[in-house]
């Protein structure tokens, strides 16, 4: 029961970022007004050695178990 | 309960692909004549596209964020050389938000074809731009037969052929 | 050394509770076009925990700390196809907790002079009590007794215990989505694992959606030895406990499934968020072998007094958990520029729930400020806080009488719980931890970075309260420091200085071909040149054991192979590894200074040998279990060589130069395992110890396709004696190889080696040893000669415990100087690599296996098994 309140709210804030995108209107974001995001400090996890350090440390003391960043944003080079 | 889960995430992904359908755009080539962009020039003042007719034109939007413009310099650069005697035009159209970071990165690949810095976003536009760095090939008649997005080194030999090419075809010298 | 001093110390084997960690889904994505090569070191360390009446210095203890070190390189071998390939060793030391239970019961035993604790008193409402026993009144039958509600941990100590892991993924890039596949592995003594994991992702609408993917499957098997955790009762696990090399070894499989799915969306020029949801199924062994559980039986129909005064027995056993873990765990991260100081605000929340009930939410703020000049500061500040697990409690207490079999083992089945733990990592606590980034970009790609975070965990600061007491709290601090290197950016960079030079073409930076296995022998090739070098190298020995290169029995390996005594123990097999890092810096074009700090490694297993010595065992090295056989490993940083190389001869096709180095004893040589006080033996030590000189000369040729070269090497001890009273050997090297170009960025290698190591001088100094039991004679307090009157002539023999000197034990051939040394004759084959093209031109990989073909070993030694040497070198 726990677990299915939690997939749901799961569900529903992934399909949150989407659909707010998509009222805010897609032309939002030009290919080359993207450079501020393609600034290394804007990364999602702009210090990922460190990231895997600390989550590493920090399994082995908390019961929570490990995140990861995954790739998307950034420059949007192709 | 998976049917529940299967159900929240169908809804997700139908958001997904909606949003991608309404907000396709694509970066058409073909048969279609480039736009008539003003674009100033850093060694050369305003200029028109137009004012090329005649000769290949290799528009290239690029910024100095763009990771794959470290490759393409060089590229533009080595066909600039070997290729302007026969009539190929090469145009670096600057899209940094501040010109202060595109003239540091050519301070570090200078370039001898003309480039053009700031205000480009309009021109963009009108090509319709799809990603970063985009590259139009426009023949000596003005219609746009290629366009590039992105650039990996192991493209860089078929780029340069289709250039050739087109810059063996006759063009109107009338 | 006896157990006497320490409230019922179970001095457990290495713990690290890192293995319990899933490396599998854990590799780091980078962004696009990223290639790249970074090295990281931290160093994490943790407080004293609050042990009340006692202290971490009187009991021998020292708080836990780990050197980790990791590099990582991404890379695309094509226009689409990329490679992700990591490397990463930590090194565990120090007390962790093994069980909680009331103070009062450790006030018990020490008041009882038990070697363990076995029981505490309540009074009639359960609260945990220390009695006084001095006080009893006859006339009302009472005795008196204060309340102590205090919990307190036994901590155990673990000896430098290292994992390594190592793993990789390919992946294809197509203009809209990628896939990528890979997999590796890690291990440790008492943990081996492995991965696979598949991930990909896709763009939607001009890359400002991106959906991505993962799934990961890890299978881990688990040995650990329980030899040291004989106050537990293991019953549970009878079944899956055998016997390992004298000690017994629990044996166990883990199963791990793991998926994730997320989207990241661009909301702005300057702004995006990413949403993660992901489950993750463990089955199997879930429990920690080193952590016990203390069940306390308090009999309903007996009591001790008439005020109600209650007597509990306790039992420590092992944990018990579910064979089943299922996670979810949803992740929200969220990136927005501030444009007014170009800084950029990073947020993650996280939700996290299973089905042992733990449930757990952390927030996780920083904020990157770029400061000028390259220079990137970044603040973060952490809380997470997190439910207890159903079945954890700090000590469990039964209303029943204590349920023994007859004859003395629990009996389980008695016991009304499946399920219970006191792992603190499972209890109710929250932490609270701020940190600081310091960063420094420069244009030529590279990144050098400092980060210090300070880390709090109190049972207080729990979400809603109820959290574990103060007793459980500690604090940590973790340092990093690390280098990366934007392949991308800085080979435009080198490519820039040519320009800028006017010399064209592709200029390497290194000189020298030498195999792998050759030390020092390159230097750069310009003055201003950088240049960064990672070595790996792995050895090992095996038995039977040999004498004079013939193999020996084992009543011989008794009687002869420890000198003057009969040896109780004897090796079986040895493994060192070691990571090298050079730092290379060309000052003019004729000299090249390297400074080359390494990571040791170095194990032994040991077994007892037959027939058992009697009085061998007392003190120091015991014959049998945690003190003796087993294995043994020691980890840390070992020595630093400084080097000035000279270029003397430079002509085409010849090469000649020469290097002085110094050893910088930074290598520890008087190490001691776990808690014991003698040394361990001179083959697990770390380092030398001395101040040694270390010169080499180098000669290369090249005609054609073929290439040759030589090195003569050596060391000289540059001191008498080392802290710890002896001195190692001398060493000579004299190698020759040819080398013939298969293509031309790769070569392959034939070498012939010679080592000539001299005897270890002097020996271990004698060390302190608590406790010694002697034999006395004293006052005694009876008529011992019969003559009528207690006087001083009425003597006995009395034990006493003494604190002594003694000298170093020799309990098997590898604690005698005269067993180590000897001259070897090597073979070997290699690999080098001089990258052709791409983000990594003119760097070099290399590889070699050298193999022993003759040995002239001094005294009694393992057999060597050959040495795996691989090496990267990187220009900067």
């Amino acid at each position: 029961m726990m677990l299915l309140r939690t997939v749901l709210r799961g569900s529903i804030a992934l399909s949150l970022p989407v659909a707010l995108a998509t009222l805010a209107g897609c032309a939002s974001v030009e290919p080359w007004e993207r450079g501020t995001l393609a600034e290394p400090h804007m990364a999602l996890d702009p210090h990922p050695a460190r990231s895997a350090v600390l989550s590493h440390v920090r399994s082995s003391r908390e019961a929570a178990a490990t995140s990861v960043t995954k790739s998307g944003g950034g420059c949007g080079c192709d | 309960m998976s049917q529940v889960t299967g159900r929240s995430r169908r809804i997700a992904i139908t958001f997904a692909f909606l949003f991608a359908a309404t907000c396709a755009s694509g970066a058409a080539a073909g048969d279609r004549t480039a736009p008539n962009c003003p674009l100033d020039l850093a060694r050369g003042g305003p200029a028109r596209l137009e004012q090329f007719r005649g000769k290949v034109v290799y528009v290239d939007f690029w910024a100095s964020w763009c990771v794959p413009c470290l490759a393409s310099f060089p590229f533009m650069e080595r066909m600039n050389q070997d290729l302007a005697p026969r009539g190929l035009v090469i145009l670096g159209v600057n899209m940094d938000a501040r010109p202060e970071d595109a003239q540091h990165f050519l301070a570090r690949h200078p370039v001898s074809f003309p480039v053009a810095l700031s205000g480009n976003a309009d021109c963009a536009r009108k090509f319709g731009v799809g990603g970063m760095p985009s590259s139009y090939l426009i023949d000596r008649k003005g219609v746009i037969r290629s366009v590039h997005v992105g650039f990996r080194p192991g493209e860089a030999a078929a780029l340069r052929s289709l250039v050739e090419h087109t810059l063996a075809e006759q063009g109107t010298r009338s | 050394m006896t157990e006497r001093a320490s409230a019922g110390k179970l001095a457990l084997q290495a713990l690290t509770a890192a293995a319990f960690a899933l490396p599998g889904l854990a590799t780091p994505a980078h962004a696009e076009d990223d290639q790249s090569f970074s090295i990281q070191y931290s160093h994490y360390f943790e407080g004293e925990r609050n042990l009340h009446d006692q202290s971490y210095s009187s009991l021998g203890l020292k708080p836990i700390e780990v050197d980790s070190v990791s590099a990582d390189a991404n890379l695309n071998l094509t226009d689409r196809i990329k490679l992700q390939a990591s490397y990463s060793q930590d090194s565990w030391s120090g007390a962790t907790p093994v069980v909680s239970l009331p103070n009062a019961a450790v006030e018990a035993q020490l008041m009882s002079g038990a070697s363990s604790p076995n029981s505490f008193y309540t009074d009639r409402d359960h609260h945990p009590v220390v009695v006084d026993w001095d006080s009893y009144d006859p006339d009302t039958g009472l005795y008196q007794f204060r309340a102590d509600p205090r919990l307190v941990h036994v901590m155990a100590s673990a000896s430098p215990e290292t994992r390594q892991q190592a793993s990789g993924a390919l992946s294809y890039e197509w203009n809209r989505a990628e896939l990528s596949a890979g997999g590796g592995l890690s291990e440790e003594h008492d943990y081996d694992s492995h991965f696979v994991n598949l991930g990909g992702k896709f763009d939607l609408e001009r890359k400002l959606t991106t959906i991505n993917w993962g799934l990961s499957y890890t299978w881990s098997r688990i040995h650990a030895s329980l030899a040291a955790n004989t106050a537990a009762d293991w019953g549970a696990y009878l079944d899956q406990i055998r016997d390992v090399n004298g000690e017994p070894t629990i044996f166990g499989r883990r199963h791990d499934l793991a998926g994730d799915i997320g989207v990241t969306q661009i909301l702005n020029k300057g702004a995006l968020v990413q949403v993660d949801l992901g489950y993750t199924r463990s089955t199997g062994f879930l429990e920690n072998p080193y952590k016990a559980v203390i069940l306390g039986f308090d009999d309903p129909d007996q009591y001790v007094d008439a005020s109600g005064l209650r007597y509990v027995p306790i039992k420590g056993v092992l944990e018990q958990r579910p064979n089943l873990r299922s996670q979810f765990a949803l992740t929200v991260r969220y990136a927005q520029h501030v444009a007014p100081t170009d800084g950029a605000l990073h947020a993650e929340y996280r939700l996290f729930r299973d089905n042992w009930g733990v449930t757990a939410n952390s927030l996780d703020l920083s904020f990157d400020q770029p400061l000028g000049g390259g220079w990137v500061m970044t603040p973060q500040a952490r809380y997470y806080t997190q439910t207890a697990a159903d079945f954890y409690r700090p000590y469990f207490v039964f209303d029943e009488a204590y349920p023994a079999h007859p004859g003395g083992p629990l009996d389980l089945s008695q016991v009304p719980l499946k399920y219970f733990s006191s792992d603190e990592r499972l209890s109710g606590f929250g932490a609270l931890s701020g940190g600081l980034t310091l960063e420094k970009r420069f244009e030529n790609g590279i990144a050098l970075d400092l980060a210090y975070e300070y880390y709090a965990h109190r049972g207080g600061l729990k979400l809603g309260g109820g959290g574990e007491g103060s007793y459980a709290d500690f604090s940590s601090s973790l340092l990093t420091a690390s280098l990366k290197l934007d392949l991308v950016r800085n080979r435009d960079a080198r490519l820039g200085a040519v320009r800028d030079r006017g010399v064209g073409g592709r200029l390497p930076a290194f000189v020298s071909t030498a195999p792998a296995g050759v030390p020092f022998a390159d230097m750069l090739a310009r003055g201003g040149e950088l240049a960064f070098d990672i070595g790996y190298v792995d050895s090992s020995a095996k038995g039977p054991l040999r004498f004079h290169d013939r193999p020996v029995d084992e009543q011989e390996e008794i009687d002869l192979a420890c000198g003057s005594v009969a040896c109780a123990l004897g090796p079986l097999s040895r493994s060192d590894h070691e990571l090298l890092f050079e730092f290379m810096y060309a000052p003019t074009d004729w000299l090249t200074l390297i400074a080359a700090p390494r990571l040791v490694n170095r194990g032994i297993v040991l077994k007892t040998l037959e027939p058992i010595f009697a009085g061998a065992g007392t003190i120091g090295p015991r014959p049998s279990g945690p003190d003796g056989s087993g294995s043994h490993s020691n980890g840390g940083w070992g020595d630093t060589t400084v080097l000035a190389a000279f270029r003397l001869l430079d002509k085409p096709g010849n090469r000649l130069q020469a290097a002085l180095g110094l050893s910088v004893p930074t290598g520890r040589d008087g190490i001691r395992l776990n808690t014991k006080t003698d040394y361990a033996s001179y083959g697990l030590q770390l380092g030398s110890g001395t101040w040694d000189f270390t010169p080499n000369l180098t000669w290369e040729g090249r005609t054609g396709g073929w290439s040759g070269g030589a090195q003569l090497a050596g060391i000289k001890r540059l001191q008498h004696r080392n802290d710890a009273g002896y001195r190692l050997g001398d060493e000579v090297t004299a190698t020759a190889w040819g080398a013939r170009d298969v293509t031309d960025w790769l070569s392959l290698s034939a070498r012939v080696a010679y080592e000539w190591d001299g005897r270890i001088k002097g020996r271990f100094k004698p060390h302190l040893e608590h406790n010694v039991p002697e034999q006395e004679t004293g006052q005694a307090d009876w008529d011992v000669n019969g003559d009528g009157v207690v006087d001083s002539n009425d003597t006995e023999e009395i034990t006493v415990y003494k604190d002594e000197m003694l000298p170093h034990v020799v309990a098997g051939p590898e604690d005698l100087p005269a067993n180590y040394g000897g001259s070897f004759w090597d073979a070997g084959i290699g690999l080098t690599m001089t990258v052709p093209s791409g983000a990594l031109q003119g760097d070099q990989l290399s590889v070699e296996w050298l193999q022993p073909i003759a040995t002239a070993a001094n005294g009694y030694q393992l057999s060597r098994r050959g040495t795996l040497t691989a090496r990267v070198s990187v220009a900067l």
